[in-house]
């Protein structure tokens, strides 16, 4: 590779790699706004990756994307279900759901691919073109700054995070809109899944979201719970993926280091601008009566 | 009265086991795979054929030992201080999702004071590394915790963030300066022999560090028991309002908590460095912080629920391993177990939040 760093390759290649992060992000906004924390969005992830190869090659691609949608939004409402109904704590579930999703992808490739040629891989014979999601990500972030912004819903939904007693003073009932949030939640994390095995890779393979659902949380918080902040922040660690996959070898500080940058620079955020989070994060259906 | 067995089989513990065994059953028989033959494959690679070893041992008069508890018990070995780590910061009301961080570090650190100083007598070389990988864990730990008391950084997300910086910093070590060039997988150095922990030879991974681990159990129930600092992290983790009312320093008890229970987890890494590997392995913890979690919520932060837990856990994954090699089906039922286990005993099936909220309407 020449010195000169190949910027449009580069560019690309930072929005390839941001789009799943985009998508992930949103949902951690749309869920963590209505006051349900969400570190399951990992777990969604690999859910929505698998079931979109599995019901690719069952129905034809766009039905698999739809199919694996519908499975994000189911498992959705079992965070949903859990931590408001059965007070279950909000990060207790989001692990439980991280390590039933790893290991029920794994299981159910190993005993569905295992005879798969090559073995333990779903592929795709024609994948998803990926413009479709990096189009569909810029979009939804563009609708999901409306939808909170702009609309009574979305006034609704981010009061319920910051005071769900005073929001049910003023009339409006709490766990309908809890219920968008985190079910809108999986709609976007399962999408973001899908994206990765149904387009970016084209197959299914172990644990292939890798930590991404975990960046994307980053995101979330670099992007003090905004759309548009977590978009920027979202495009900023695609492009630290980008420059460790293209100038592996070649740069003068190990690739390791840039990888460790988002998380590093998370910490960073959450110390330094105290960026605060919706007050009522993490509280069930009747905590928390302020 | 009522039994303590009877209370032992009712207890959300066990109905929640029950739960995820008829799942894991389930989903076994969905992939079209018999059920019943794997997971009596699944327990007796957990606990071997005790009865025929115990007739074995009256004929030829001496003890004879399946290897399959010895397996369980070396798995059990980390499960047992990573869960009590989580214990630990759990009693201080914190969330320490980064046992495995904590772990990863642990066991590096202990790895580099085990690979230095040739010739240095076992009494001092053992016990440098021990404390050098509870050093680690310790200080990562207390980051979170000292973000946490003094800028209100949320511990979840800042130890969440502070396990990929863990992998990535020991990924590059082990791949890069600390690389043992003998070696074809990424690996550090052997560990010198006077840094070793006693261990069985025969691949059971048995070692010395159960009773490291047992006795960690006893140190952390003496901590909550006896000792004024537990009963200071107990009431920070109740209230820490009217902890700091009572005079409690909450800010230093939170870093303390922290440090406590990265300190057990680096232990769990340097245990398995010193007792099981012999080197630092890249990407050695098959998730063992993450088990943890688990593995302190069904032992109802208790060391010696912890201690029953992290056996029972440490059975089913061996035991998955031996179902894989016999059976069709995958040992990744072993985590749909875990993760059943956990929402089972977290669910609060009890009536009070449905009367509270009839109250209030």
């Amino acid at each position: 590779m020449s010195d000169r760093i190949d910027l449009a390759a580069l560019a690309v290649l930072s929005v390839r790699q941001a789009c799943p992060l985009m998508l992930a992000a949103l949902g951690g906004i749309m869920s963590e706004r209505s006051g349900v924390v969400n570190i399951a969005l990992e777990g969604i992830m690999l859910i929505g990756a698998f079931v979109g190869i599995w019901a690719g090659q069952q129905f034809g691609p766009l039905q698999g994307l739809m199919v694996a949608i519908g499975a994000g939004g189911i498992v959705g409402a079992a965070h949903l279900l859990l931590t408001q109904r059965l007070r279950v704590n909000h990060i207790v579930s989001g692990v439980a759901i991280n390590i039933l999703a790893l290991n029920l992808s794994t299981f159910l490739l190993r005993s569905i691919y295992n005879q798969a040629d090559p073995p333990r891989q779903a592929r795709l014979s024609e994948p998803l073109p990926i413009e479709w999601f990096v189009i569909l990500a810029v979009a939804a972030t563009v609708a999901v700054h409306v939808l909170l912004y702009q609309t009574t819903l979305g006034l609704r939904i981010r009061a319920v995070g910051e005071s769900p007693h005073r929001t049910r003073l003023a009339g409006v009932s709490c766990g309908p809109l809890r219920a968008v949030g985190v079910i809108a939640s999986g709609v976007f994390a399962a999408t973001a899944g899908a994206y990765l095995s149904m387009s970016l890779v084209g197959r299914f393979t172990d644990d292939m979201v890798s930590g991404r659902g975990f960046i994307a949380l980053a995101a979330v918080i670099c992007g003090r719970w905004t759309p548009l902040g977590a978009f920027l922040a979202c495009w900023a660690f695609g492009l630290f993926d980008a420059l460790q996959l293209r100038m592996q070898g070649t740069l003068a500080m190990p690739s390791e280091a840039l990888r460790a940058v988002p998380y590093v620079l998370t910490i960073l955020v959450a110390v330094t601008f105290r960026a605060q989070p919706p007050a009522q994060l993490g509280s069930g259906d009747d905590d928390n009566r302020d | 009265m009522k039994s303590l067995l009877v209370r032992c089989a009712m207890s959300r513990q066990a109905v929640g086991l029950f739960m995820a065994i008829i799942v894991a059953a389930g989903i076994i028989a969905a992939t079209g795979s018999n059920a019943a033959e794997a997971l009596s494959a699944m327990f007796y690679g957990a606990i071997g054929d005790i009865p025929s070893a115990v007739s074995e041992s009256f004929k030829s008069h001496r003890l004879v030992l399946p290897n399959e508890p010895l397996r369980l018990i070396a798995k059990a070995t980390p499960l047992i201080l990573s869960g009590l780590a989580v214990a630990v910061a759990l009693r201080a009301g914190l969330f320490n999702i980064g046992a495995e961080g904590q772990i990863l570090v642990g066991a590096f650190a202990a790895a580099t004071v085990g690979a230095a100083w040739p010739g240095t007598p076992a009494i001092l070389h053992l016990p440098a590394c021990l404390v050098a990988g509870m050093l680690a864990g310790a200080s990562w730990a207390a980051i979170a915790g000292a973000l946490k008391a003094w800028r209100g950084a949320h511990e979840v997300i800042v130890t969440i963030m502070l396990n990929y910086v863990a992998i990535q910093l020991t990924h590059y070590m082990v791949n890069g300066p600390a690389r043992d060039p003998s070696s074809l997988a990424p690996a550090t150095r052997l560990i010198q022999p006077g840094a070793r922990l006693w261990a069985l030879e025969g691949g059971t991974n048995f070692s010395a560090g159960i009773v490291l681990a047992v006795a960690a159990a006893v140190a952390v129930w003496h901590l909550f028991a006896r000792l004024r600092i537990g009963f200071e992290i107990r009431a920070v983790g109740e209230n820490p309002e009217a902890a700091r009312m009572a005079a409690i320093p909450v800010a230093r008890t939170m870093i303390v908590a922290m440090a406590i229970s990265g300190a057990l987890a680096g232990l769990a890494g340097a245990v398995e460095v010193l007792g099981v590997h012999r080197r630092y392995l890249d990407a050695f913890s098959p998730g063992y912080g993450f088990e943890s979690i688990a593995v302190a919520f069904l032992g109802n932060l208790h060391p010696a629920g912890i201690i029953a837990s992290a056996c029972l856990f440490g059975g089913i994954a061996g035991g998955a391993v031996h179902m894989e090699a016999f059976t069709s089906t995958p040992r990744q039922i072993a985590g749909i177990v875990q993760a059943v286990v956990i929402l089972a005993v977290a669910v609060r099936w009890n009536a009070a939040g449905r009367a509270d909220r009839n109250a209030r309407q």
